[in-house]
């Protein structure tokens, strides 16, 4: 008997806490909406001239420059060639310091 | 008396000049003794093989292309010249912007380039070269008279003995990094480095950094050095290469962005070069020439810094001194990488023969082709001979023999490629152009000496040890669409008895994957749209085997769920392989269906 009161307790009490968290999910949902106060802010906002320039170059480069990394990729196979040719030649002379060329 | 104390004060001019040029030439001389890491002086010109390997990957890294280039090199102080005397795979697997039969040649007045058959490249750049500009290539292109700025690039980032005078001891400097600013002008020659900061020990640089004007880092560098007799010999360079901006254009009118109704059009934009970075490993080993010891750089290793993959490398050998001036070595270098007569009669039959039958070719001809297979037996057996002009020789002889039909003459020069190959250590090569001699033969419409030759390669390629460069290869090829011959590969790859339950699921389940999609191209009309290659494959495997297909997909079903029930552990990736396994059987029974409603 006893044990079955503090079940109804503890159900009541977790039942209260359920309703709470919805409550609160409900509050916020409306709060915020399918409209975000900052969002919205942001629309009224006009976009700088300086930012839609970047913008759009940034569009440019994500559309345009694809096809220039196959071509940047040969070169660097293509120069590659001349690479032990440099290196030796460092290695034949003493005032030279030895690095690596940039293919 | 004027012109008394005229001659006075050109004497004390005189004097002065001649003080400060020995107090420089002390200094310098004090600098490059002090300071390692540099090169010993030698007179004369050094000449040295160089095998070429470049890798291509795609974007997902799945699929791969390889090439080797090999080269000669001659190379002074002041000058070089390199031949390209071979490149493989001799198949359309190959990229490179150089081909064979190009020299390169760089002297104190010209940068020259010299190709004997595509000769509009063909051109001696004055010195001093110019700048790069603008970079305007696109989908691959890059004209190989371009390679001129990696040279001047090179001396624009280039670090002499004198630059370093300033550089303290590192007693005094408390072992701290040195800042070194470098002047912009060398010669009337603008340098890109502006800044260094050096980590040395007093005797030796154990690291390096080189900054542009805008504090941007170009290089860093790093030195690990062997103690030999009280000596800092170099052993290993490691330079990183972070990634740079770099210009690139567009030709006619550029790219076009319109944004709330307001056109922006750009015909320049900053692309990244080096994506991911780099990492070149330069590895130096001491040479004996004569009675100096000089130490020569003999392997590159550059990497993604990213991804850590390879994406190229290159292996120097066969240091020796010759006796060349700038001209002899240009001379040597057009001699070494042209064609000979011979070379360019079997080009044109070749050429003249391409998908003909032997019972097509003129008389004389035939004999022809009889006389340059002795011509090049006899120079394949000449003791001097480097892998790369081996390898020409063995190809212009497969080639011959496949267009006479000579299978057994085919078939022997066959193995003595794949072992020249496999001797050189080009492992990687053995797969690939191993393949490409098959794929050859296809394209040529003679599918019995690719069935012998198919045979061959992969008792070969069963050789290799390094189990997961196959499997990588195997993957590779499906993308490639070779599926007939991957699938025959795999077969014997996965019966071999020393390899891994892992090893063998993959290549069982690769090998379904491989007859599934021949099942699916010779079920389907679909063969003409996957191209070239696939359609080559089915028609083969429609010619031989076709009936037989389902029952050979069936079996490597169900080798494939074996070797997965064998795995002590499943992990992801395996688990997808078997998913793949039952799209592959409903795809079967679908195209059956399909099939019994027509």
């Amino acid at each position: 008997m006893t044990m079955n009161r503090e079940f109804h307790i503890n159900i009541r009490r977790h039942f209260t806490r359920v309703l709470l968290v919805i409550a609160s999910l409900i509050l916020l949902s409306q709060v915020l909406g399918s409209n975000p106060p900052s969002l919205q802010r942001s629309r009224n906002v006009p976009v700088s001239e300086v930012h839609k320039e970047r913008i759009a170059r940034r569009i440019a480069a994500d559309y345009g420059l694809g096809p220039f990394q196959p071509s940047l990729e040969m070169k660097e196979n293509a120069d590659f060639l001349l690479t032990p040719a440099i290196l030796v030649q460092e290695s034949l002379s003493d005032g030279i310091i030895t690095t690596y060329p940039t293919e | 008396m004027k012109s008394k104390s005229a001659c006075v004060s050109h004497i004390i001019l005189n004097v002065m000049s001649v003080g400060c040029l020995i107090i420089t030439m002390a200094l310098n001389s004090n600098a490059s003794s002090k300071i390692e890491p540099t090169g010993t002086n030698i007179s004369g010109a050094i000449q040295l093989d160089a095998i070429i390997e470049l890798n291509r990957y795609s974007p997902d890294s799945l699929r791969q292309d390889y090439t080797i280039v090999f080269a000669r090199y001659w190379v002074a102080r002041s000058y070089y010249s390199v031949a390209v005397v071979w490149a493989e795979p001799q198949s359309t697997d190959m990229f490179f912007a150089a081909s064979t039969g190009l020299s390169v040649s760089s002297n104190e007045h010209s940068f020259n380039i010299c190709h004997q058959t595509k000769t509009k490249s063909n051109e001696a750049h004055k010195k001093p070269l110019g700048e790069r500009g603008v970079f305007r290539h696109k989908f691959g292109s890059y004209p190989i008279d371009n390679i001129r700025f990696a040279e001047r690039e090179y001396l624009a980032e280039r670090i002499h003995a004198t630059d370093l005078l300033g550089l303290e001891d590192a007693n005094q400097a408390d072992g701290e990094p040195q800042d070194i600013s470098i002047p912009t002008c060398e010669g009337g020659d603008e340098r890109d480095v502006a800044q260094l900061k050096i980590q040395t020990d007093g005797e030796r640089i154990d690291s390096m950094k080189l900054f542009n004007s805008d504090k941007r880092l170009l290089k860093d560098i790093s030195y690990e050095y062997e103690n030999i007799k009280g000596k800092n010999c170099l052993r290993k360079l490691t330079a990183i290469l972070p990634e740079r901006p770099l210009m690139v254009g567009f030709k006619g009118e550029g790219v076009k962005v319109t944004l709330e109704g307001k056109e922006y059009r750009y015909r320049e934009l900053l692309a990244t070069h080096h994506v991911g970075g780099r990492t070149c490993i330069v590895e130096y080993e001491t040479v004996q020439l004569g009675d100096k010891k000089v130490t020569f750089p003999v392997k590159v290793t550059v990497h993604n810094r990213k991804n850590g993959l390879i994406l190229r490398c290159v292996q120097m050998m066969n240091f020796k001194q010759v006796e060349l001036d700038a001209d002899g070595a240009e001379e040597a270098a057009i001699q070494f990488g042209t064609f000979d007569a011979d070379y360019c009669k079997y080009h044109d039959l070749r050429e003249k023969y391409w998908k003909k039958l032997p019972n097509e070719i003129e008389e004389k001809d035939v004999e022809d082709i009889v006389q340059l297979k002795v011509r090049f037996k006899k120079a394949l057996g000449e003791a001097d001979k480097n892998t790369g002009e081996k390898l020409k020789q063995l190809n212009a002889l497969i080639e011959l023999n496949l267009i006479v039909g000579h299978e057994s003459e085919l078939e022997h020069h066959y193995r003595n490629y794949l072992s020249t190959l496999n001797d050189s250590k080009l492992t990687q090569m053995v797969l690939v152009g191993g393949y490409g001699v098959i794929e050859t033969a296809m394209f040529r419409k003679r599918q019995s000496e690719a069935e012998k030759l198919l045979v061959l390669w992969v008792n070969a390629v069963l050789e290799i040890k390094d189990v997961e460069l196959i499997l990588f290869f195997a993957k590779s090829q499906l993308a490639k669409n070779r599926l007939w011959t991957t699938a025959n590969l795999l077969k014997s790859f996965s019966n071999k008895t020393n390899c891994s339950a892992d090893a063998q699921f993959e290549a069982e389940s690769l090998r379904c994957n491989a007859l599934g999609e021949l099942y699916k191209l010779v079920h389907t009309n679909d063969i003409a749209r996957k191209g070239l290659i696939a359609e080559i494959q089915a028609n083969w495997v429609a010619s031989i085997s076709k009936d037989n297909l389902e029952t050979m997909l069936a079996d490597s079903m169900n080798q494939a769920r074996r070797f997965f029930i064998e795995l002590s552990e499943q992990t992801e990736s395996q688990k997808a392989l078997k998913e793949q396994l039952e799209e592959i059987e409903k795809m079967i029974i679908t195209i059956k269906q399909r099939d019994r409603s027509i």
